[in-house]
C-alpha cells in the first residue's frame, strides 16, 4: 500500500509539476473570484467569448516574431479591446448583448485561426493555446500570472461594495450617482486579465469552466456571496491541483483533467442540494 | 443597403467558385494521352511533378534535374505532421503529372487530398524500406523518419526512378544517369557518418529528441533512442505529466548530454525539460530543409550538419 | 484622500446642496421621447416636504418612467426636475424602490447586506462600513420591524417583509425623496397595513414619498395628495376633486367601467395586458 503522504509528493519531485501546481492554483483562485460575478449576472456566454477572442492577438504576436513573454501582452492587448469592443456595442441597443457577443466571438476567433494559417510552422502551438499547456509553465510565467492575478484579488476586495451594488441593482448604483460604466468596463477589464493569465493552464477551449463551474457549484452551497467567492476559490485551486495529480497518475491531459473535477465538484453539490431538499 | 450588396458579393464568390471547379474538372477529365509526348520523339515540355516534403523534393530534383518541373507541397520550415492542404494545394495535385510521397505514414493529409484531387499517378517513395516500429508503447505504428538512414534513400532514388521513367520514358537514360551519380554520393555519406560517430564513445550513443524522428538513424549507426518529449512519431501529439516525469528520470539515469529538436516543433516543453535537467539543448534539422543559403539546404547537407552536431554535443 | 483626488477627476460627482426654501420636488413642463414614443408630456408638479402622495393609472401611462426622470435614471427630453433646488443629478437623497418582480431574490445576499446598500453613498470609495454606518442599518430595520429578520436571505421572506426591506435601505440612505413602484401589489391586507404604518411614521419625519399605484380605492382612502397620469398630468389634488367620472375617463378610457351602485361611483379598473411601461 503506498502511503497518501508519498501519492503527494512523488510528482513533486519533478520541477515541471511544482510549477505546474503553483500555476493551477493561482488560475483556480483568480477565475473563481472573478467568475463569481459571471454566474451572479450570467456572463458565461462573455466569458467564453473573450477567451476566444484572444487568437488573432496570440496570432499577431507570432507574426511580430516575439518571445513567449511578449504573447501575453499581445494576448492582454487584445482581451481588453475586445471586453470594451463587446461593452460598447451591447450599449449601442441596436444589437442584442447576446448577439454582439456571439458576432465578436465568431469574428475574432476566425480572424486567428486566419493568421495562424499563413504561418505553417508551430501549428502545434494553436493546440497548446486552445487546450492548454500547463507542463510548460516556466518561472516567469508564473511571476507573471502571481502579479496580475494579486492585482485582481486585490481589486476585487477594494471594489468589493461597488460590484456587490452593481450587480445586485444597478439603479440602486445609479441614484447613488456610483459611476456604472467605470465599474462595468472594471469588471470586463478584470476578467479579460483573468483569462489571459490563466490561458496557459487549461487553454481557450476550457477557460469558461475555469470562470464559471466552481462559483457555481459554491451558489449551491452558501447564500452570503462572502461565503460563495471564498468557497468557488476553494473549489477552484483544489480541482486545480487534483486534475493535475490525476493527469500525473492516469495518463490524460491536464487542462482536460483540471475541468473534469470542477465539474464533478458541481455535480457533488448538486446532488447533494437536491438531497437536502427532498429530506427537509 | 449593407444587406443588398451582400448578396451581390456572395453571389459573385459563388460563380468564381464554380468556374474554378470546372476547369478543374476539365483539366483532371483530360486524357493523359494528348499531354505526354509520343513515345521515340523528345520531349517537348517538362512533366510536371509534386514532391511532398522539402527532402524527399531535394532528391528527386536530383533524380530529374531539368527534365521535371517540381513542386513542393510543404513549404520550408513546415512540419509535415500537422500540415493543413490549402485549396491551392488541391489545384496542384491536380494538374500534376505525377505526386511522389514519401509514405510509411508520413502524410496522413494526402488520402483526403488525393480524393478531392482526382485520380493521379502516385509513386511511394518509401516502397520496399524496412519499417521500423515506433517505440515499445506504440505498436502498428511505424515510424515515417527513413531518411535519416541514407541506405533507405537509396531505394527511394530506385522508386523514384522508376516512376519518372514510366510516366517520361524518353529520358529514362537522363533519369538513371542522375540516379547512379547520386547513390554514390549516397554511399560517400554514409562512409562518412560511420567514421564521425567513432569519435563519440560508445557509452554516450543516447539520443533524446523533441519527437521520435532518429529511430533509422539509431539503428543503422548503433545509437539507443531514451527517450523523447512528445513520445510520438507525430510532434502534434502531446506528453502527459507521468511520461515527462519517466523522460526526466531516463535522461538522469542514463547521464544523457543532451536533448536535440527540431527546427518545425515549438521548443516550449523541451526548454522546460532542458533546463529541469540542466542539459544541453541542441537544434537540428529534421523534417524539412531550409531555404538556399541556409544550413541544410540539401539533404546531404541538412545529414552533415545533424550528425556534426551530434557528433559535438555527444562526445 | 485618495477619495477626495478622485472627486477631481469628475468620476464621482460631488453631492448637492438642499436649497432651502425650495419644495421638496419640482416638476416645470418635463416632457420625455422615448423610441418615437411620447412617454410624458408636459408634466408640471410640485411636492412639499412629509406629503405623500399617490400617483396614479393605468399600465403604461408612465409612472415608472415619471420616476426614473426625478431619480436622475433617465434624462427628460424637455422641461426642468428640480429636487431640493437642484437638479437630481446630484443628489443622493431619493431612493427608488423597484418592482418586487425585477429584483433577483437568489442573490446571496441577507436583509443586512441589503440595507447596508443603501449607505454606500455615504460610505464613499475605498471605505468599509464602520459602527456608525451599522447603527444606521440596525435603526432602519427596527422602524420597519425586520430586526429578527437580519441575517435571512432575501429570497426567504415574504412580499410584504421584502417590501419594508427595501424601505429600510431607503431610511439608511437617509433618503428624502422616495419612489416606490406599486408596493402594495401582491400584498394582502396586513402587509399593506404595515407598510402603512410606516409610511405614516416616515411622513411624520418629513420624508417625502410618492407611490406608483393602481388600486384607486386604496388610493381614495389613505392618501390626501393623489396624481392621475397618462402620459400627461390629468389632475393633482385631494382625491374627492381628482376622481371624477369626467377625469377618470380621460385618464383610463377603455381600461375603465364606472358603475352607478345608488349614490355612489363604483369604478372598476382593468389591470390586465400590460402595454410597455416605460
Amino acid at each position: 500500500m503506498i502511503p497518501l503522504v508519498d501519492l503527494l509528493l512523488d510528482p513533486l519531485n519533478y520541477p515541471f509539476m511544482v510549477r505546474g501546481l503553483l500555476a493551477t492554483l493561482m488560475v483556480g483562485v483568480v477565475c473563481a473570484t472573478v467568475g463569481t460575478y459571471m454566474v451572479l449576472r450570467g456572463m458565461a456566454f462573455f466569458g467564453d467569448a473573450l477567451s476566444h477572442a484572444i487568437l488573432p492577438g496570440v496570432a499577431l504576436g507570432y507574426l511580430a516574431g516575439g518571445s513567449r513573454g511578449s504573447l501575453f501582452w499581445w494576448g492582454m492587448g487584445t482581451a481588453i479591446l475586445t471586453s470594451m469592443g463587446i461593452g460598447a456595442l451591447s450599449k449601442g441597443a441596436r444589437v442584442k448583448e447576446d448577439t454582439a457577443i456571439g458576432i465578436i466571438f465568431a469574428g475574432m476567433f476566425a480572424l486567428g485561426i486566419a493568421l495562424i494559417s499563413t504561418v505553417r510552422s508551430y501549428t502545434v502551438d494553436l493546440a497548446h493555446f486552445l487546450f492548454g499547456d500547463v507542463l510548460g509553465v516556466s518561472g516567469s510565467d508564473l511571476v507573471r500570472m502571481g502579479i496580475f492575478g494579486g492585482l485582481i484579488v486585490i481589486a476585487v476586495l477594494v471594489f468589493y461594495k461597488e460590484f456587490l451594488v452593481l450587480s445586485f441593482d444597478p439603479t440602486l448604483a445609479s441614484t447613488l450617482r456610483l459611476p456604472v460604466r467605470f465599474f462595468e468596463y472594471a469588471l470586463y477589464l478584470l476578467i479579460a486579465i483573468a483569462i489571459v493569465v490563466s490561458l496557459q493552464t487549461v487553454g481557450v477551449a476550457l477557460m469558461v469552466a475555469m470562470l464559471i463551474t466552481p462559483a457555481a457549484s459554491a451558489s449551491l452551497l452558501t447564500r452570503r456571496l462572502p461565503v460563495m467567492m471564498s468557497l468557488a476559490a476553494a473549489i477552484g485551486a483544489l480541482s486545480g491541483a487534483i486534475g493535475l495529480y490525476l493527469s500525473y497518475y492516469i495518463n490524460i491531459a491536464s487542462g482536460a483533467a483540471i475541468v473534469l473535477t470542477c465539474t464533478a465538484f458541481f455535480a457533488l453539490a448538486w446532488l447533494g442540494r437536491t438531497i437536502q431538499r427532498a429530506i427537509v | 443597403m449593407i444587406q443588398v450588396s451582400g448578396q451581390i458579393i456572395a453571389r459573385f464568390y459563388r460563380l468564381a467558385i464554380l468556374l474554378l471547379a470546372v476547369s478543374i474538372l476539365l483539366e483532371a477529365c483530360t486524357p493523359a494521352a494528348t499531354q505526354s509526348p509520343a513515345p521515340g520523339a523528345v520531349a517537348t515540355r517538362s512533366i510536371k511533378v509534386i514532391a511532398t516534403t522539402t527532402i524527399l523534393g531535394d532528391i528527386v530534383k536530383q533524380i530529374g534535374k531539368e527534365a521535371i518541373e517540381l513542386r513542393i507541397l510543404l513549404p520550408a520550415g513546415s512540419d509535415p505532421h500537422t500540415f493543413e492542404p490549402a485549396p491551392q494545394d488541391v489545384i496542384a495535385v491536380a494538374e500534376a503529372d505525377l505526386v511522389i510521397i514519401n509514405g510509411a505514414g508520413l502524410e496522413g493529409f494526402l488520402e483526403r487530398l488525393l480524393e478531392n484531387a482526382g485520380a493521379t499517378q502516385v509513386v511511394s517513395a518509401s516502397d520496399g524500406v524496412e519499417l521500423l516500429q515506433m517505440g515499445d508503447d506504440l505498436t502498428g505504428a511505424a515510424d515515417p523518419h527513413v531518411w535519416f538512414n541514407p541506405l533507405n534513400v537509396l531505394i527511394w532514388t530506385q522508386n523514384i526512378e522508376r516512376g519518372l521513367s514510366d510516366l517520361d520514358p524518353a529520358n529514362a537514360e537522363h533519369y538513371s544517369a542522375n540516379a547512379e551519380a547520386y547513390r554514390a554520393e549516397l554511399h560517400q555519406l554514409d562512409a562518412w557518418i560511420e567514421e564521425q560517430v567513432t569519435l563519440i564513445p560508445p557509452a554516450n550513443r543516447k539520443l533524446v529528441t523533441d519527437h521520435r524522428t532518429f529511430g533509422y538513424f539509431a539503428d543503422r549507426y548503433g545509437f539507443d533512442q531514451v527517450g523523447a518529449v512528445i513520445p510520438s512519431s507525430s510532434a502534434a501529439a502531446e506528453p502527459s505529466a507521468a511520461a515527462l516525469a519517466a523522460l526526466e528520470d531516463s535522461i538522469r539515469e542514463l547521464g544523457v548530454q543532451a536533448i536535440f529538436i527540431g527546427t518545425t516543433v515549438a521548443p516550449n516543453l523541451a526548454q522546460r525539460v532542458a533546463t529541469d535537467t540542466g542539459v544541453q539543448l541542441v537544434t537540428l534539422y529534421t523534417d524539412a530543409l531550409t531555404d538556399p543559403g541556409g544550413e541544410a539546404a540539401s539533404y546531404l547537407e541538412l545529414m552533415r550538419y545533424d550528425v556534426s552536431a551530434i557528433v559535438e554535443a555527444l562526445k | 484622500m485618495i477619495a477626495k483626488r478622485l472627486h477631481k477627476t469628475g468620476l464621482i460627482p460631488q453631492h448637492a446642496v438642499h436649497q432651502p426654501g425650495s419644495p421638496l420636488l419640482e416638476l416645470c413642463a418635463v416632457s420625455l421621447r422615448y423610441n418615437g414614443r411620447v412617454a410624458l408630456e408636459a408634466v408640471s408638479f410640485q411636492v412639499n416636504n412629509g406629503q405623500r402622495v399617490a400617483v396614479v393609472g393605468p399600465n403604461g401611462a408612465g409612472k415608472s418612467t415619471l420616476f426614473k426622470v426625478i431619480a436622475g435614471l433617465l434624462p427628460a427630453t424637455s422641461g426642468e426636475v428640480k429636487v431640493s433646488g437642484a437638479g437630481p443629478g446630484g443628489h443622493i437623497c431619493i431612493a427608488y424602490v423597484p418592482q418586487r418582480s425585477q429584483v433577483d431574490w437568489e442573490f446571496p445576499v441577507v436583509v443586512n447586506d441589503v440595507v447596508m446598500m443603501g449607505r454606500i453613498g455615504k460610505l464613499g470609495l475605498l471605505r468599509w462600513p464602520r459602527a456608525r454606518d451599522w447603527d444606521y442599518v440596525h435603526h432602519a430595520l427596527e422602524v420597519v420591524g425586520l430586526s429578527h429578520l437580519a441575517n435571512r436571505q432575501i429570497g426567504e421572506l415574504s412580499g410584504g417583509e421584502q417590501q419594508r426591506m427595501f424601505i429600510a435601505r431607503a431610511l439608511a440612505q437617509e433618503a428624502e425623496l422616495m419612489l416606490m413602484d406599486e408596493p402594495l401589489t401582491g400584498l394582502d391586507l396586513p402587509s399593506q397595513e404595515g407598510i402603512f404604518e410606516i409610511l405614516d411614521g416616515l411622513g411624520q419625519q418629513g420624508v417625502t414619498v410618492l407611490i406608483a399605484m393602481h388600486d384607486l380605492k386604496l388610493a381614495t382612502d389613505r392618501f390626501e395628495q393623489v396624481m392621475l397620469l397618462n402620459r400627461r398630468l390629468i389632475g393633482y389634488g385631494k382625491p374627492t376633486d381628482i376622481f371624477t367620472p369626467e377625469r377618470l375617463v380621460a385618464a383610463y378610457g377603455g381600461h375603465l367601467h364606472l358603475v352607478g351602485a345608488g349614490d355612489e361611483l363604483l369604478a372598476l379598473s382593468d389591470t390586465c395586458c400590460d402595454e410597455a411601461t416605460g
